[in-house]
């Protein structure tokens, strides 16, 4: 009996000491798995709300103040409605937004650029820009007019980034081997970048004006490219949920996109709380947009202080 | 004997080996890894009802994490909301659906009224026809039943439309200066065919306690009855004969709450002069929208509304939008005045390349808790009246057109 009862023992210990060993592997396997996958894209993630909320009222203003952004709006004639739009809402948010215009336009002010083609408006906008303003601002945000953004969202996602390190960030996509911005989304520049991007312009061979041989890339794939030379990557960027923050869609798309997918979960899964940019919104969609974020509280509910 | 005991021991041990294995895959999964909190904790549920065939009772002030909604959550226990929603067979999955999933949530208890029962929905059948005509006798009958089955689980009762969106926690505040024994039902007021005016059926309304067995007690006497498809226009004229006042929705500036179409047609949109709404307002409209510049004249205009309550015709995709919870905005307190001022502006010439300096009057509110609104422009235009009006265009266009031979 007693033997018995000791070979059990024994036994169970062995049989515990098993399990453990199996589990570990499992576990290590899997760990393994997860990081290799990770490699592939570039993310970059908003603040940790603990880390905001650590920091104290005078370090949150002066981090707040050391951010300032500058907006470049690229127009061309047939968008004077969205143009309009641009103008009078979310654009006024930037610390100062210009619009760099492909020719000049009677009724509003603008930077003109003397060109049609996409890709030496990005260019010249950007050497205009980095040589008036590199001083003065210390990020710089490209948008379309479709576009609409949130710039205290914006701030508050740089709020912990050094501008001194060349930071690329927006929405990205895949094309082969070339991780680029997409633009309808919003292209997002430090200065370290900007100054870069300034330098490789001078390089006809790695960036040229006439971009491809054969045919030509996406204004936004160039830029991409020549960022690459400098050393500088694009990232994704995204809120502490992994969701994006800039969206190349409108709201009204990306819900009706969550209501096919996820419709248990439609207002809670489709965007981020705290999205920069949604695009292809119309000029009427802008205002109302302005009215639902700065305007329209439901009484009584409070969130965190602000920055 | 040596044997058996071999048998015995050798048998035990792998008896051993196998519960010890079992029992520690047991005690390792229930210890080291406890079930991380998944991402539906963190939000409303969104079966957070109770069921309650057929009405469906919130089952507490929904909130996100993060949020401090201590008032909001105390005004949805004091101001309790019963809201119907009127639609039909043919929207329950395409409108009423959307309405179930959003804003609804936020009423304390909330009923589909169909002409059709629908268990799975649930939806009420309130044994009618479909069709505008059908209009007022769903709404008769709907009050009815409310009144009957739910009298006591809320103090104020609001009908709202399929299309209709509604911010509830912006009722409450509404509400929260009155009390459901008063005889007084809120909504976007109408001036036309009834001498307190009614309440727009599109932009909602709602009811307190003692306007609704007032109307309820209405039909029981025949002092009301069905006089008109014309739904809105039945019931003001019921409540004006049920000594029920027609309520002032509007907010410490001014501005309505309750609106009859979608928020881009009141923020942007530009009514031509003969448009109904013009002459069914009760209270003066004052018109938002700046409009594209030169070749088409500026009319610099201001005043939005904000605080805003309930706007119909909205589409799916936009009721997501304006769902989503937002930072703080102090409220204009009761008794608040007005201060006006010239500020300046330009206004585009329509000679090209033109800028017109000019002055315009701005508007501040000032209330009692000190919490100045931003100055905002006012259209003396829609002040003066129509004659008033048009010689104010008049002026500023002189201005514009007679600015380069520099005569101001």
């Amino acid at each position: 009996m007693i033997s018995e009862s000791s070979s059990f023992v024994k036994g169970m210990v062995l049989g515990g000491l098993f399990c453990v060993f199996v589990t570990l592997i499992g576990h290590n396997k899997m760990g393994h798995g997860t990081k290799a996958h990770h490699h592939e894209h570039h993310h970059i993630q908003a603040p940790n709300k603990e880390d905001v909320l650590n920091l104290s009222e005078g370090e949150r203003l002066e981090l707040s103040h050391s951010i300032r952004v500058y907006c470049i709006i690229l127009v061309k004639p047939k968008d004077l409605g969205n143009w309009a739009a641009v103008k009078e809402t979310w654009s006024k948010h930037c610390d100062k937004a210009e619009f760099y215009s492909s020719e000049s336009v009677k009724v509003f002010d603008s930077v003109v650029l003397n060109t049609n083609d996409m890709w030496m408006m990005v260019r010249n906008a950007y050497k205009l820009a980095y040589e008036r303003y590199k001083d003065e601002y210390n990020w710089f945000f490209l948008a379309h007019p479709t576009t609409f953004a949130v710039i205290e969202n914006l701030k508050y996602f740089l709020l912990k980034k050094d501008a001194s390190q060349p930071f690329y960030i927006g929405h990205t996509v895949k094309s082969g081997e070339l991780e680029y911005v997409d633009g309808d989304g919003g292209i997002v520049l430090s200065i370290e970048s900007l100054k870069r991007l300034s330098k490789i312009f001078e390089d006809p061979d790695k960036c040229p004006e006439q971009g491809g041989l054969i045919w030509k890339l996406s204004e936004d794939k160039q830029l991409a490219v020549c960022l690459k030379y400098t050393g500088v990557f694009a990232e994704n960027a995204e809120d502490s949920e992994g969701k994006d923050v800039f969206n190349t869609k409108s709201v009204g798309s990306l819900i009706k996109e969550a209501m096919a997918n996820h419709p248990q979960q439609v207002v809670e899964g489709c965007c981020s709380d705290m999205a920069i940019t949604f695009n292809g919104l119309a000029p009427n969609h802008m205002h109302v947009m302005m009215y639902g974020v700065y305007r329209l509280r439901a009484y009584g509910i409070l969130l965190p202080p602000p920055l | 004997m040596a044997l058996g005991g071999f048998k015995g021991s050798w048998l035990a041990f792998h008896v051993g080996i196998v519960t010890g294995f079992i029992s520690t895959f047991y005690l390792l999964n229930g210890l080291l890894w406890p079930q991380p909190p998944g991402p539906e904790s963190q939000t409303p549920h969104p079966d957070a009802w109770v069921v309650q065939h057929p009405a469906l009772l919130s089952a507490g002030h929904p909130h996100l994490s993060g949020e401090v909604s201590t008032t909001a959550a105390e005004l949805y226990s004091k101001v309790r909301i019963l809201c119907w929603v009127m639609t039909g067979p043919s929207n329950l999955e395409t409108k009423a659906r959307h309405v179930q999933a959003t804003w609804a949530r936020h009423c304390n208890v909330v009923l589909f009224m169909s002409s059709v029962q629908d268990d799975g929905f649930p939806a009420v059948g309130l044994d009618t026809k479909e069709g505008r005509d059908q209009l007022y006798w769903k709404t008769i009958r709907a009050f009815q039943y409310v009144h009957q089955h739910h009298l006591e689980q809320a103090d104020w009762f609001l009908k709202a439309d399929d299309d209709t969106f509604v911010v509830l926690d912006n009722l409450r505040w509404l509400l929260a200066n009155h009390t459901p024994e008063e005889p007084v039902y809120f909504g976007k007021r109408f001036k036309p065919y009834a001498k307190q005016g009614y309440m727009s059926g599109g932009a909602g309304y709602v009811l307190s306690k003692e306007a609704l067995r007032r109307f309820v007690e209405g039909f029981r006497t025949q002092v009301c009855s069905h006089t008109t498809s014309v739904e809105d226009l039945a019931l003001g004229q019921c409540m004006e004969k049920m000594g029920v006042r027609a309520g002032d929705s509007r907010d410490a500036a001014g501005r309505e709450t309750f609106h009859p179409f979608g928020p881009e047609s009141h923020l942007t949109g530009k009514f031509s002069k003969s448009f109904w709404y013009w002459k069914y307002c009760y209270y003066p409209i004052v018109e938002v929208r700046d409009r594209l510049p030169a070749p088409l004249p500026w009319y610099l205009l201001g005043m939005g509304a904000s605080g805003c309550v309930p706007f119909p015709s909205p589409g799916p995709g936009f009721l997501g939008c304006i769902y989503h919870p937002h930072p703080p905005w102090h409220p204009p307190g009761v008794g608040a005045q007005a201060e006006l001022r010239t500020g300046p502006a330009v206004l585009a010439s329509p000679w090209p390349g033109k800028v017109v300096p000019w002055l315009r009057l701005e508007c501040q509110v000032l209330s009692p808790q000190a919490s100045k609104t931003p100055w905002q422009h006012v259209d003396l235009g829609s002040c003066l009246g129509p004659c008033g009006g048009l010689l104010w265009k008049g002026w500023v266009s002189a201005q514009r057109w007679l600015d380069p031979w520099g005569l101001w």
